[in-house]
C-alpha cells in the first residue's frame, strides 16, 4: 500500500462512492425534514379549523383545576401545574427505586435460598408479578387499597394501627390505616431545613474523604478497615451535630445574595458573550481532542467521512448556539433571571435569591417530629400532622415497586449464580467465614453483573410511573392530559413530556453508566 | 432469610439426594438450621394468613363473580355479532391446526418423568386440601368434601411416588400422552363443571343459576381440541414425507394473521367486478412487464445502466406518489377536500405503490439474480409480493359486511392479540432497518437512527399512545382518516421498533469480524452480506430477547385502555361495570383480566424458556 | 461495482422509508398552498373566526346526510359505559337513553332504527372523533357549555336530558336530602379526574365556605367503589349517575333504602345533555334537531309507538301531527332532505321522548315528574317549537 506511487484517478462524480453517499444522506435528511414540515403545516391547518393555534400561553395563565396532591394543590399557572406533576413523578421514582432495590435483593436472595418455603414463595411472587401487565396491577391496587386494612389489620376504634395478627407492634396513634389510606409519623421540615441540608452536603464531602482514607488503609494491608462503619458514623455524627449547629450555614446567605445581585445587575451582553465563548471554547476543545486522537507520529492521518462529519457538526452546533444567544437575548435574559420564561421568574438570580432567604441563621430543629392525627367529623387524616399516603400514590407506588422488584430479583439471582463456583470454594479454602465470603467475594463480583440490568429497571420504573394516570395520580402525564383537555394545546404538552422524560432517562443512564465504568475499572 | 441465600448455588447444583420420607424432607428443606426454622415458621404464618385472607376475599358473598361469567363473550370479542361467531371459530381453528402441525414438525414432544408427574399430582392435591382447610368461616360439608378429595389426590400422588421409588430408574412417559390426558380432562370439564351465571331480565331483576362452564361454546371447544389432536397426528404422519414442512409452516403462520384479520374476522364486502376490472389487469400487466424486466436485469454482467434505470424508476415512482396529485390529477383544486380515498384515487395509489415495489425489486435484482433458476425464482417472489400488495390494498379498502357494535371490529382479548401481533410483525422490519441504520457507516443515517431509537426509548409508551391518538389525527385529518385502532398500532409499532432495533444491534455486535471478512472474500455485495450472513446470525442470537419483547408488548397492549380502545382491560374496567346489572363489579373484573393476562404471558414465557434451552442459548 | 451496489442497497432503504412516509398522494407542495398553511399568515387566534376561503372537511352543506345515505348506516358516538344512558350489554348490543336517541336519528334518516353503528368513545376522544368524521353524531352525555359550543367547531342540538351535579353521602354521617354544600366541610370527596364535575365541586365548596379533601380516581366506577368501602365520605357526579348507582345498590341488597342520600336539592351545576354535530352543516343540524323535537311533540300529543299507526289512520288528525308524521301534503320533511314519513318511522320504531325516557331511566330510579325533564306544560323544560 505504502509503495503505491500511481495516483488513483478519481472516478466521475456520479460513480464516486463518497459523493453518492453524501448525496443520498442529504436527500434522505431533506426528505425527512420535508415530511415533518408537511405534517406540521397540516397540523397548523387542522388546528386553525378548531380555532386553535399552537401556543405556550397556558404555561403562564391560571389553570382552572385542582391537583389532587403535590407541593401545591392549587397551581397558579400551567407551568406550576406541570411542575407539581414533575415533583410528584420524582417522589414516586426516587422512593420507588429505593424500595424496589431492597425488595428486589430480598426476593433474589430468597430465590436462591435453600429453605423450600422461602424459595417457593419468592418464585410464586416473581411468576405472578412479572406475568401480569403493570397497568392491571396498578388498577388492582387502586381498588383494593381500601380493603387492605380489613384483611391484615386489627383496627382500633380511631383507625390507628395497633396490632398486626394480634401482635402489638406499635404504640397507639403512630400508624393509621383505614379505607381512606395510610398516615405515618413524619419529620415535618421547618424553616431551618435548608441550612441543615447545606451542612449535610459538607458532611457528605467529609464522609467521602473518610471512606477513601479507610479504603486506603485496607489496601495497604492494615487489617480490616471497616470503611462503611467509619463513613456511616461520620455521616450520622454530622446529622446530629447539624441539628444544633446548622445556623452556622447562615454565613452562606450573604454570599448567595451577592451572586443573585451579580446575575441581576450585570449587563446582559456580558452573559451573552460569556455563554458564546463557553460554547465555542467547548467545541474547540472537542475538535482539538478528536484531532489529537487521530494524530499519529507520522502526522495527521486521513480523516474519514465520519470524522469530517463529527468535526463539522461540532463546529456547526457551537456556531448555531452562539448565534442563538445573540439573536434571542430573551433566552439568556430569562436564564440569568433578568426576564421571565413562560411568565415565570425562574432564572439563576431568583434561584440564588431563594437560597439567600433560606440561609439566614434560623435556629431550632430542622425537622419537627409529628404524629398523624384525625381531623373533623369524618375522621379524616389531618393534613398538618404526620404524612398521608393517598390511595393513588399507594397504588402506583406499590405497583411499580413490586413489578420492578420482581425483575430486580431475577437479575440478582442471575448475577449471583454467574459468579464462578470456584470463587466461593477458594474463599472457604482460605478460611473466610460465610458472611465474609458473601461480603468480600460473592457480592462484589455479582454486583458488577447485576448493575446493568438493574440500571435498566430503574429507567423502566421512572417511565412506568406514567401509568399513574390509571389511578389519577397527578404526575406530569396526568396533569398534562388535564391541561390539553382544557386548552386543546396537545403539541406543547407532548413536547414538555418528551423533554422531561428524555431528561430523566439521560440523567439516570448517565448515573448508571458512571457506576458501571467505575466497577469495570476495578475489574481490569 | 438473607444470610443463607448466596451460598446455595453450591448446593443447588449438586445432584438431588433421593428423598426418604416426609420427615427427612422437612428436615432437609425447612428446618436445617435454627435460623431456617425461625424463618420457616414466620414465613409459614404469613403465608397461612395471607392465603386465608385471599380465599376469604374470593368466597365473600358480596363478590359479584357472576358478572365475569356473564360477560365472558364481551371480554373475548366485545360486540362481535353472535350469528357470525363461526368466523371466530374458524380463526381459532386455523391457529389450532397450525399449532398442531407445528408441534409435530418441530418435534416438541419429549419425555416427562413419572417423578415429576407424581410431584404435580401431590401439589394439586395439597393445594385443594390447603384451600379447604384455610378458608375462613364455617366449616361446611362442601369444604369437607374438597378437603377429602384433596387429601386423596395428594395421598395417591405420594403412593405413586413411593411405588415409583422402588424402581431404580425414574421411568418416563411421553408428553404427548400426558397432553392427551389433560386435553381429555379439559374437554370433559367443559361438559361437567358448573359455575354460577346471572341472568338479567328486562325489568332489571337478576337470577343467578349454576350453569356449565362454557354454555354456548362447549361444542366448538371440544371440536377444536379434537382438531388439535388430529392435526398433530397428521403432522406426525407427514413430517418425514415433506422435508420442507417447517418452512411451509412458517409461511402459513405469517399468512394466517392477515388472512384471519382481513378476511375471516372482517368479512370484506368484495366487489368482484372491481377486482376483475382493476386489480386483475394491474396484476397481470405489471406482473408480466416488471417480471420480464427483473428477469433481464437480474442477469449477470449487463452493465451499470440497470442501476441508473432502477434508481430513476424508483425516484419517478416515489415522486409520482408524493406529487402525482398535482402532476397528473386535475379534477380538484385543493388537497384538503378529500376526506377518504375515493375509489379511483385508491386504484391509482394501488398502481403507484406497485410501481415502487417493482423499483425496489429492480434495485435488488442484481444481488439476488444470477443463474437462470435464481432469476426465475426471483420473478416468482416478485409476483407473490405484488399479489400480497394488491390484495392488502383491496381488502383494507372495502367495507366490512358485518355491522358491529363497537368502535372496532374486534374488541376485548381479540383486540389485545390483534394489537400485539400487528405491532410486533410491523415493527420487525422497521426495527431491523433502524438497527442497520445505527450500525451504518453513514453519519447522517446513523445520527437519525440513533436519535430516533434513543428518543423513543426514553419516553414512556403512554406518551406515544397519546401522540398516536391525538396528534396523528391532527397531522393527517383531512388527508386520510386513520382509524383509532390503526393509530394505536402505528404508535406501538414505532415504539416497539426502537426496542427491537436495540436488541438486533446486540445481535449485530455479537457477530465475529471473520464472518464479514469471509463474506467480502467471496465477493458478496452489501445486500447479500446483510441478508445472507449478518441478519440470520444476528437474529438467531437475539431470539430470546425478541421473545421477551413479544411478551412485553403483549402486556403493554393494556395501555391502550387509557386512550379508550376497547381492549380486555377497558372492557373489564369501564364497559361491564357500566351495565346497570353489574354496577360495582370493577374489582372482580380487574382480577379476571389479570388472570387472563397471566395465563397467556406465563405460557409464553415458559415456552420461550423451552425455546431457549432448545436453541442452546443462554447457557454460556 | 461493489460500492455502487452498496449505495443502491441504501436507496432501497430510502424507498421503503419514502413509501412508509407517504400516507396518500395528496401532499401539498405548491407555493399557493404553503402560504395558506403557514402559521404566520393565517389568523388562527381569533375565536369564532372561520375563514370562508378555507374549505373545511365535511363542513359543506349536506355532506353528512349524503355520506350517511351512501353508507346506509349512521355512525353514532356514545359512551358505552354510562349507566342507563349507553350500556354495552353482555351480548354486545348497545342500550340506553343516548343509544335510543341515535336509533331515532337512524330511523329518521335511513328509515331503519337498527342501521346504527355505535362507536363507544372516551370523554377525551369524543370531540376529536366527531370533528374528524369518525362519527356523524355524538350523543355521549355531553354538557352544553359556551366554550365547547364556540371553540370546538361543533354545535349542540336541543337538550334531551337536563341533568345537574349532585353529591351523595351517607345518612349515617348526618346527611339528608336538605343538606347543603356547607355541610361537607372536612369530608373526603371522590370524583373522576379532569372533568367539569371536579371543577364545579371545588368552586362550589369554596363558595359555601367548606374545605374538602378532593380525591380523584380515573373512572367514576372506582369512585363509587371507594364510597362503598368507606374511603370516600362523599361522591359527586351528575345526579342521574348517583341515583342510578344508589338504586342498583339497593336492588342488589348492598344497602337499605335511605342509607345513602343525594343532595343538595338545587343541583350544584346545570348540566344540559344533548346531541352534538359538526358545525356549518345546517341541513344535518336541522335533521338532528327536528328528530329530537319530533319525539318531544309526539310526547306532548300522546303519540306513542303503540298508537302511532291508529293515529295516522285517524281522519281528523291534528294538522301539526299530520305534517310531522308525513300524512299531510304540507309535510316539511322532504324539504329537509328526509322522507315524508321520517318522523313516523322514529315514533313507530323507537317511540316518543317519554317512552325513551321511561324505558331506559325508570329502571334505575329516575323519573320525569317534578324535574326539568317533564313536559313544559307540566312544569318541565321539554319544549319543542311548533311543527309548521
Amino acid at each position: 500500500m505504502t509503495t503505491a506511487i500511481q495516483r488513483p484517478t478519481r472516478p466521475p462524480f456520479y460513480r464516486d462512492v463518497t459523493v453518492l453517499k453524501w448525496v443520498f444522506q442529504i436527500v434522505f435528511l431533506i426528505g425527512i425534514v420535508v415530511a415533518f414540515w408537511i405534517l406540521g403545516s397540516f397540523a397548523v391547518e387542522n388546528l386553525a379549523k378548531q380555532n386553535l393555534a399552537v401556543s405556550w400561553d397556558f404555561m403562564s395563565r391560571p389553570v382552572g383545576f385542582q391537583v389532587a396532591e403535590g407541593f401545591t394543590t392549587l397551581p397558579e399557572s400551567g407551568f406550576q401545574a406541570l411542575l407539581v406533576g414533575i415533583t410528584n413523578m420524582l417522589r414516586v421514582t426516587i422512593s420507588g427505586i429505593l424500595a424496589a432495590t431492597i425488595l428486589g435483593i430480598l426476593v433474589g436472595v430468597s430465590r436462591l435460598s435453600h429453605n423450600w418455603l422461602v424459595n417457593k414463595l419468592a418464585t410464586v411472587f416473581i411468576e405472578t408479578i412479572r406475568n401480569i401487565p403493570l397497568l392491571v396491577q396498578i388498577v388492582f391496587w387502586g381498588i383494593v387499597v381500601s380493603i387492605i386494612p380489613d384483611l391484615v389489620v386489627d383496627e382500633t376504634s380511631d383507625g390507628s394501627l395497633k396490632s398486626l395478627f394480634g401482635l402489638r407492634i406499635l404504640p397507639e396513634g403512630w400508624v393509621f390505616a383505614s379505607p381512606k389510606g395510610f398516615a405515618l409519623p413524619w419529620f415535618v421540615p421547618t424553616e431551618g431545613r435548608w441550612q441543615w441540608v447545606g451542612f449535610m452536603l459538607i458532611g457528605a464531602l467529609v464522609t467521602r474523604y473518610v471512606y477513601r482514607w479507610r479504603i486506603g488503609l485496607q489496601e495497604a494491608g492494615k487489617a480490616e478497615a471497616r470503611a462503611f462503619l467509619w463513613s456511616g458514623g461520620v455521616l450520622v455524627l454530622f446529622a446530629i451535630v447539624g441539628i444544633y449547629a446548622h445556623p452556622i450555614m447562615g454565613i452562606f446567605g450573604p454570599i448567595f445574595g451577592f451572586i443573585a445581585a451579580f446575575f441581576m445587575n450585570t449587563p446582559l451582553i456580558l452573559f451573552q458573550i460569556a455563554l458564546a465563548l463557553v460554547v465555542v471554547g467547548g467545541a474547540y476543545y472537542i475538535i482539538k481532542k478528536r484531532l489529537d486522537e487521530l494524530r499519529t507520529p507520522a502526522g495527521l492521518g486521513k480523516l474519514s467521512d465520519d470524522d469530517w462529519f463529527r468535526l463539522a457538526m461540532a463546529a456547526l452546533v457551537a456556531g448555531a448556539l452562539a448565534l442563538f444567544f445573540f439573536l434571542q437575548p430573551g433566552f439568556v435574559r430569562a436564564t440569568v433571571g433578568q426576564g421571565t420564561i413562560f411568565g415565570q421568574d425562574i432564572g439563576l438570580s431568583q434561584f440564588f435569591t431563594g437560597l439567600e432567604n433560606r440561609f439566614s441563621f434560623v435556629s431550632g430543629a430542622p425537622f419537627d417530629f409529628s404524629l398523624p392525627a384525625l381531623d373533623g367529623r369524618f375522621n379524616n387524616y389531618s393534613t398538618e400532622a404526620g404524612h398521608i399516603i393517598t390511595r393513588a400514590y399507594f397504588a402506583l407506588w406499590v405497583g411499580v415497586v413490586l413489578y420492578t422488584a420482581a425483575f430486580i430479583g431475577e437479575a440478582v439471582r442471575a448475577g449471583v449464580l454467574a459468579v464462578p463456583k470456584g470463587q466461593s470454594e477458594a474463599g472457604f479454602a482460605v478460611g473466610l467465614k460465610r458472611s465474609q465470603l458473601l461480603r468480600m467475594i460473592v457480592l462484589p463480583q455479582a454486583f458488577r453483573i447485576i448493575l446493568p440490568p438493574v440500571g435498566n429497571q430503574y429507567l423502566n420504573l421512572a417511565k412506568n410511573t406514567s401509568l399513574g394516570i390509571a389511578v389519577a395520580y397527578p404526575d406530569i402525564v396526568q396533569v398534562g392530559q388535564t391541561i390539553f383537555n382544557q386548552t386543546g394545546q396537545t403539541i406543547p404538552i407532548v413536547i414538555s413530556w418528551m423533554a422531561w422524560y428524555s431528561f430523566v432517562s439521560l440523567t439516570l443512564s448517565a448515573i448508571v453508566n458512571r457506576w458501571n465504568k467505575k466497577l469495570k475499572l476495578v475489574e481490569r | 432469610m438473607a444470610d443463607d441465600g448466596a451460598f446455595v448455588e453450591t448446593i443447588e447444583l449438586a445432584p438431588e439426594l433421593p428423598p426418604s420420607g416426609p420427615v427427612q424432607w422437612i428436615r432437609e428443606n425447612l428446618t436445617y438450621s435454627v435460623a431456617s426454622t425461625i424463618i420457616t415458621v414466620v414465613v409459614g404464618l404469613v403465608v397461612v394468613f395471607g392465603l386465608r385472607g385471599l380465599i376469604g376475599w374470593f368466597l365473600d358473598p358480596f363478590r359479584k363473580w357472576s358478572s365475569v361469567t356473564a360477560n365472558a363473550r364481551l371480554l373475548m370479542v366485545q360486540a362481535y355479532p353472535a350469528e357470525q361467531f363461526s368466523r371466530v371459530w374458524i380463526s381459532v381453528g386455523i391457529v389450532v391446526v397450525l399449532a398442531g402441525l407445528s408441534a409435530a414438525a418441530w418435534r416438541v414432544a419429549g419425555k416427562v418423568s413419572v417423578g415429576q408427574i407424581t410431584k404435580a399430582i401431590m401439589g394439586i392435591g395439597s393445594a385443594l386440601l390447603l384451600i379447604a382447610l384455610l378458608a375462613p368461616g364455617e366449616f361446611s360439608g362442601g369444604r369437607g368434601l374438597l378437603a377429602v378429595i384433596g387429601l386423596v389426590i395428594a395421598l395417591a400422588g405420594y403412593g405413586l411416588k413411593r411405588s415409583n421409588r422402588e424402581t431404580i430408574n425414574d421411568p418416563t412417559i411421553s408428553t404427548v400422552g400426558l397432553a392427551a390426558v389433560i386435553l381429555v380432562l379439559i374437554a370433559a370439564a367443559l361438559w361437567i363443571v358448573k359455575l354460577p351465571v346471572q341472568e338479567v331480565f328486562a325489568d332489571g331483576t337478576k337470577e343467578v343459576t349454576n350453569q356449565l362452564l362454557a354454555r354456548s361454546t362447549k361444542l366448538p371447544w371440544t371440536i377444536l381440541i379434537g382438531v388439535l389432536a388430529l392435526s398433530y397426528a397428521i403432522g406426525v404422519a407427514i413430517r418425514d414425507a415433506i422435508p420442507s414442512l417447517r418452512r411451509i409452516l412458517v409461511v402459513l403462520w405469517t399468512l394466517s394473521f392477515p388472512v384471519i384479520l382481513m378476511v375471516v374476522m372482517r368479512a370484506p364486502d368484495i366487489d368482484w367486478g372491481t377486482v376483475l376490472s382493476v386489480d386483475l389487469p394491474i396484476f397481470l400487466v405489471l406482473g408480466a412487464l416488471i417480471g420480464y424486466i427483473l428477469y433481464v436485469i437480474g442477469a449477470p454482467d449487463t452493465g451499470e445502466w440497470k442501476y441508473i434505470f432502477s434508481a430513476l424508476w424508483l425516484a419517478f415512482s416515489v415522486a409520482w406518489v408524493l406529487f402525482g396529485w398535482y402532476l397528473f390529477d386535475t379534477n380538484s383544486s385543493s388537497p384538503f377536500h378529500i376526506t377518504a380515498p375515493a375509489a379511483d384515487v385508491l386504484q391509482r395509489l394501488e398502481f403507484k405503490f406497485s410501481m415502487i415495489l417493482g423499483a425496489i425489486f429492480a434495485l435488488a435484482a442484481p444481488s439476488f439474480g444470477g443463474a437462470k433458476a435464481a432469476r426465475i425464482r426471483y420473478v416468482g417472489i416478485w409476483l407473490a409480493a405484488l399479489f400480497a400488495l394488491i390484495a392488502s390494498f383491496r381488502l383494507s379498502a372495502v367495507p366490512s359486511e358485518l355491522v358491529l357494535g363497537g368502535s372496532a371490529f374486534v374488541g376485548g382479548l381479540s383486540l389485545t392479540f390483534t394489537l400485539a401481533i400487528a405491532a410486533i410483525v410491523l415493527s420487525f422490519p422497521l426495527g431491523v432497518l433502524l438497527a442497520l441504520g445505527r450500525a451504518s457507516s453513514m453519519p447522517i443515517i446513523r445520527m437519525i437512527s440513533t436519535a430516533y431509537i434513543e428518543l423513543v426509548r426514553s419516553v414512556p409508551l403512554i406518551t406515544w399512545l397519546y401522540i398516536g391518538s391525538n396528534l396523528l389525527n391532527l397531522f393527517l385529518a383531512g388527508v386520510v382518516d386513520i382509524f383509532s385502532v390503526v393509530r394505536a398500532i402505528i404508535a406501538m409499532t414505532l415504539f416497539s421498533a426502537a426496542y427491537l432495533a436495540e436488541n438486533v444491534r446486540g445481535g449485530l455486535q455479537s457477530i465475529p469480524k471473520g464472518q464479514y471478512e469471509a463474506a467480502d472474500a467471496v465477493g458478496m455485495s452489501v445486500v447479500q452480506k446483510t441478508v445472507l450472513i449478518t441478519l440470520p446470525q444476528a437474529l438467531k442470537a437475539v431470539i430470546p430477547a425478541l421473545v421477551g419483547q413479544v411478551i412485553a408488548l403483549f402486556k403493554d397492549t393494556s395501555l391502550v385502555s387509557i386512550i379508550g380502545l376497547f381492549d380486555l382491560l377497558y372492557i373489564a374496567r369501564n364497559v361491564v361495570p357500566g351495565q346497570s346489572a353489574n354496577l360495582g363489579s370493577i374489582m372482580e373484573l380487574t382480577v379476571a383480566a389479570a388472570v387472563i393476562y397471566w395465563i397467556f404471558t406465563f405460557t409464553f414465557s415458559r415456552s420461550s424458556m423451552r425455546l431457549e434451552r432448545r436453541l442452546g442459548l443462554g447457557t454460556r | 461495482m461493489n460500492k455502487m451496489q452498496r449505495i443502491l442497497a441504501v436507496l432501497v432503504v430510502l424507498g421503503i422509508f419514502a413509501a412508509a412516509c407517504t400516507a396518500d398522494d395528496t401532499a401539498p407542495t405548491t407555493p399557493d398552498d404553503t402560504t395558506q398553511t403557514d402559521p404566520g399568515t393565517t389568523d388562527t387566534t381569533a375565536p369564532g373566526s372561520t375563514d370562508p376561503s378555507t374549505p373545511v372537511t365535511g363542513q359543506t352543506g349536506g355532506a353528512t346526510l349524503d355520506e350517511v345515505r351512501a353508507r346506509g348506516v349512521l355512525k353514532c358516538g356514545v359512551s358505552g359505559g354510562a349507566v342507563a344512558f349507553s350500556e354495552t350489554q353482555s351480548d354486545g348490543s348497545m342500550t340506553g337513553f343516548d343509544a335510543d336517541m341515535c336509533r331515532a336519528v337512524a330511523a329518521a334518516v335511513l328509515g331503519d332504527s337498527t342501521a346504527v353503528e355505535f362507536s363507544a368513545l372516551t370523554a377525551a376522544e369524543r370531540f376529536t372523533a366527531l370533528a374528524a368524521g369518525e362519527v356523524d353524531l355524538l350523543i355521549r352525555n355531553t354538557t352544553w357549555t359556551q366554550s365547547r359550543d364556540t371553540t370546538l367547531g361543533l354545535d349542540f342540538g336541543p337538550t334531551t336530558y337536563y341533568d345537574g351535579q349532585g353529591v351523595m353521602g351517607r345518612a349515617s354521617d348526618g346527611f339528608t336530602a336538605d343538606s347543603t354544600l356547607a355541610d361537607v366541610d372536612g369530608a373526603v370527596l371522590c370524583t373522576n379526574a379532569g372533568t367539569t364535575t371536579e371543577k364545579n365541586i371545588s368552586e362550589g365548596a369554596a363558595l359555601a365556605g367548606a374545605t374538602i379533601v378532593l380525591s380523584t380516581v380515573a373512572e367514576f366506577a372506582e369512585a363509587m367503589e371507594g364510597f362503598k368501602q368507606g374511603s370516600c365520605d362523599l361522591v359527586t357526579t351528575d345526579a342521574s349517575g348517583l341515583v342510578g348507582n344508589m338504586v342498583t345498590a339497593i336492588r342488589d341488597g348492598e344497602i337499605a333504602e335511605g342509607d345513602w342520600v343525594v343532595f343538595p336539592r338545587a343541583p350544584i351545576s346545570k348540566e344540559p345533555l344533548g346531541p352534538l354535530y359538526r358545525q356549518n352543516d345546517s341541513q344535518w343540524a336541522d335533521i338532528i334537531n327536528w328528530t329530537v323535537y319530533a319525539t318531544f311533540i309526539a310526547d306532548e300529543l300522546d303519540v306513542t309507538s303503540a298508537n302511532v299507526d291508529s293515529v295516522v289512520g285517524d281522519a281528523d288528525l291534528n294538522p301539526e301531527l299530520a305534517r310531522l308524521l308525513g300524512v299531510s301534503d304540507e309535510e316539511l320533511q322532504t324539504g329537509m332532505g328526509l322522507d315524508a314519513e321520517a318522523f313516523y318511522n322514529v315514533i313507530s320504531q323507537v317511540g316518543n321522548y317519554g317512552e325513551i325516557f321511561d324505558r331506559n331511566l325508570n329502571p334505575v330510579g329516575i323519573f320525569r315528574e317534578g324535574t326539568p325533564n317533564a313536559q313544559w306544560n307540566q312544569g318541565g323544560l321539554i319544549y319543542a317549537p311548533p311543527a309548521r
